[in-house]
């Protein structure tokens, strides 16, 4: 018995050494069609070799042939475990055929090995999804397996209950028990090596539960109480007929004894499982079993205190059944049966209808493990996935997992929620529309759009500002700050959106309400600056080009704060750029000091300024329109007015760039000094 | 636009590569200002990067504020085209660039 655990713990462990090896030489390929076939070669060769050297064990032998492919298909791939089942069972049935190696169970190996193989894909398959089972699972495949084997040798050998009985009472265990572990020692490894491993048996609060789990282990438990109430139920059932039996015959063949004897025939028989001897005075045996001798004493005593009753008694040193009676005053007949042979029908019985339970058991478990998955499971992570869609903004997803009133009804819960909360945000959003509608006339109407002054025929101007949002940060203004000068102004505020629109206005009111004072240009944006520094807590700043024109002499005084180059048109001449010189823009820093500039213009000299939104317009692939573009345009167009350029440089930008959403305001202001002495 | 920072003891290197731009630029502020804690010296690698919009100079400018009380800024590796913006705006006054 020693030697026989120490050999099979020998083979297992060959076993498990086998796989982690070729998972340890695998585990970062991926394995091709060949690496598959070699891999199911390599354990089928191993299911042969343990078919030819199989332990012996109380005349039988044993071995953990299974393994193979079952841990070709759990842990390689379903095809080595196909390919390792059909390789040693086939060969198992050849050798028991043809070589006389275990020969009497060679249908039973040969089904189950080869069926382990398929066993082995369907689950890996089904159940598992590719991963390793765990260390549990793992045993309760193995041990599954075995019990099929030995199921099969009742089955093929029905006519032979009792040599059938034999060898699967001494083999079962041991293989059974030795075959879980092997697979489940494998599994745990190749866990602990993939990092996968967690101790099963550490407790997992009910958020990390999963459901199928819970759902498995309660399953687990009640369907193991049902087969073993059913399984009690039907042994004790089978005790009892077997006692009633052994009464019965006992009875009988002390009547058919009796009856012969009395009637002086000698050769006195009995059936072949019965034993009898009749004991005549001084317990000396005159018949039967162990005839001529004489009966223990101790033996002999107890069968006078139970005469004429069957029980159950050391006869002649076996355990057995013994109805005993007199059959005349000197004469004592017994008839016995040991307990083995009483007992050895409701024995097999027994282990058949164990097996056959916990096959039983397995595919019920299996099965509605698996439908669970499906049916629930599933459906919750369709859910699931749905939801997900619907929380990272898909507000179109519809959930339709309709397949039972459940989750129909969930479904209809989550898709009216998200219809609810799509009309919220749908009145949210209008609102905010509405309300930067509001702010966008607000702007627009605080830029001048009157560009005629009714009594002067010496200027001609005109500005546009397209905003790329609803409300912008680019600004342009004009106004006489006094009966002869004019301030142009056009600006920039850094961003976009309500917060720059709001700096603009800021910004506007600064720089007209400065001008206006009398404030030369340079001092306009140093006071401005200064008083936009102030409460800048959002750091915004603004770009700015002055420029104030003496209507009389056509003089201009200019600064600029950090905007574009300004473009000067002389009469006659082409739109050129004016490298002008720069300060900061304002708000940046307190302090700034304008550097100012002057020039002189002439009759139909031209002042076009506008903001970055104009050279730096993108089209679909992300070119700019440029400022040559814009001077190529401008150019284009020198014979039309200023009123008429204006649009057609937006026409122009918005050929440019096509589909491509305007991503910064375009804002332009031009001026035409026209000298009405002239 | 993609922004990488590195780390090496008090000094940050980030180097930022795409457009800067009004979509761009509050990610590019929130990445940087989100570890400038005992920074002393910032540096901005800018090559990869071909143009900058008034809200990326914004950036700029209250990184430039925030780093002026903790030790300074430099840009580096600026492109003609960046250059020119930061020329035309004024900004090549007070930044320091390398």
């Amino acid at each position: 018995m020693a030697l026989m655990i120490l050999k099979m713990t020998g083979v297992t462990a060959l076993y498990v050494l086998l796989t982690v090896a070729l998972w340890y030489l695998t585990k970062d390929k991926k394995l091709k069609l060949t690496g598959k076939v070699l891999i199911g070669v390599v354990f089928g060769i191993s299911s042969i070799l343990s078919t030819h050297y199989g332990i012996a064990f109380d005349n039988m032998v044993i071995n953990v042939r299974d393994i193979g492919p079952l841990a070709a298909g759990l842990f390689f791939s379903p095809l080595a475990g196909i390919i390792a089942g059909l390789m040693g069972g086939i060969e198992r049935y050849i050798a028991g055929t043809y070589f006389g190696v275990g020969s009497y169970t060679r249908v039973a190996c040969s089904v189950s090995t080869c069926l382990a193989g398929f066993v082995a894909m369907l689950m890996n398959r089904k159940m598992f999804k590719g991963k390793k089972p765990s260390p549990f699972y793992a045993f309760f495949m193995g041990a599954v397996m075995e019990v099929f084997h030995m199921y099969v040798v009742f089955v093929t050998h029905r006519n032979d209950m009792r040599m059938a009985f034999l060898v699967v009472s001494t083999c079962a265990i041991p293989m059974i028990i030795f075959t879980g572990l092997g697979m489940a020692v494998s599994s745990g490894l190749l866990q602990f090596y993939t990092g996968e491993w967690h101790n099963p048996f550490r407790k997992i609060d009910k958020e990390s539960e999963s459901l199928s789990r819970e759902f498995q282990r309660w399953l687990f438990l009640v369907v193991s109480i049902v087969i073993l109430g059913s399984f009690l139920f039907s042994f004790i059932l089978q005790t009892q007929s077997a006692d009633q039996d052994c009464r019965l015959t006992l009875t009988e063949n002390y009547e058919t004894i009796r009856r012969n004897y009395q009637s002086g025939e000698r050769a006195l028989r009995a059936d072949s499982t019965v034993s009898y001897c009749i004991i005549g005075m001084n317990r000396q045996i005159l018949k039967g079993v162990d005839g001529g001798k004489a009966m223990p004493e101790d033996e002999y005593a107890r069968l006078l205190q139970n005469l004429g009753t069957v029980s159950k008694e050391e006869f002649m040193g076996v355990s057995s059944m013994v109805y005993a009676d007199w059959m005349d005053v000197n004469t004592l007949l017994v008839t016995s049966m040991s307990i083995d042979e009483v007992y050895w029908y409701r024995n097999a019985q027994a282990y058949e209808l164990a097996l056959a339970d916990v096959l039983l058991f397995a595919v019920i478990y299996v099965l509605i493990a698996f439908l669970v998955n499906q049916i629930v499971v599933n459906n919750i992570r369709m859910i699931n996935d749905s939801l997900g869609k619907i929380t990272n903004g898909n507000l179109n997803e519809v959930v339709s997992v309709r397949s039972s009133s459940e989750f129909a009804s969930l479904s209809d819960d989550i898709n009216q929620t998200v219809v609810a909360l799509k009309g919220y945000i749908e009145a949210a959003e209008k609102r905010i529309e509405q309300e930067l509608i509001l702010a966008q006339t607000i702007q627009a109407s605080a830029l001048p759009q009157v560009f005629k002054f009714p009594d002067r025929e010496d200027l001609e101007l005109f500005a546009t500002m397209k905003p790329a949002k609803e409300v912008g940060g680019d600004f342009y203004d004009f106004f006489f700050v006094d009966r002869d000068n004019i301030a142009l102004v056009i600006a920039d505020v850094s961003g976009k959106g309500i917060p720059a629109a709001l700096f603009m206005m800021r910004s506007k009111t600064a720089i007209r309400s400065f001008a206006k004072s009398g404030c030369s240009p340079e001092d306009v944006i140093s006071k401005a600056n200064e008083a936009l520094c102030e409460g800048n807590d959002a750091e915004m700043f603004v770009t700015v080009w002055i420029g104030i024109v003496n209507m009389v002499t056509g003089h201009m005084r200019c600064a600029n704060a950090g905007h574009e180059y300004p473009v000067i048109k002389r009469a006659g001449g082409d739109y050129e750029i004016i490298k002008d010189v720069h300060s900061m823009p304002l708000a940046a820093f307190p302090g700034i000091k304008a550097a100012p500039y002057e020039m002189q213009l002439h009759n139909g000299d031209r002042v076009f300024v506008y903001t970055d939104g104009v050279p730096e317009a993108i089209n679909d692939s992300d070119e700019q329109y440029g400022t040559e573009r814009m001077l190529d345009t401008l150019n284009g167009a020198r014979n039309k007015s200023i009123t008429e350029t204006l649009p057609i440089i937006s026409e122009s930008i918005n050929e440019f760039k096509q589909n491509a959403d305007q991503f910064d305001d375009i804002t332009m202001l031009g001026f035409e000094f026209i000298n009405p002495k002239v | 636009m993609t922004v990488n920072k590195e780390l090496n003891g008090s000094e940050l290197v980030v180097s930022v590569s795409g457009r800067i731009d009004t979509t761009t630029a509050p990610t590019l502020e929130a990445e940087i200002k989100g570890s400038l804690d005992g920074v002393q010296k910032l540096v901005l690698d800018i090559a990869d990067v071909e143009y900058v919009s008034s809200a990326g100079l914004r950036v700029f400018l209250s990184t430039h504020k925030t780093m002026l009380k903790q030790g300074g800024m430099v840009i580096k590796n600026v492109s003609e085209s960046v250059k020119e913006i930061f020329e035309v705006t004024g900004f090549s006054d007070i930044l320091t660039i390398e």
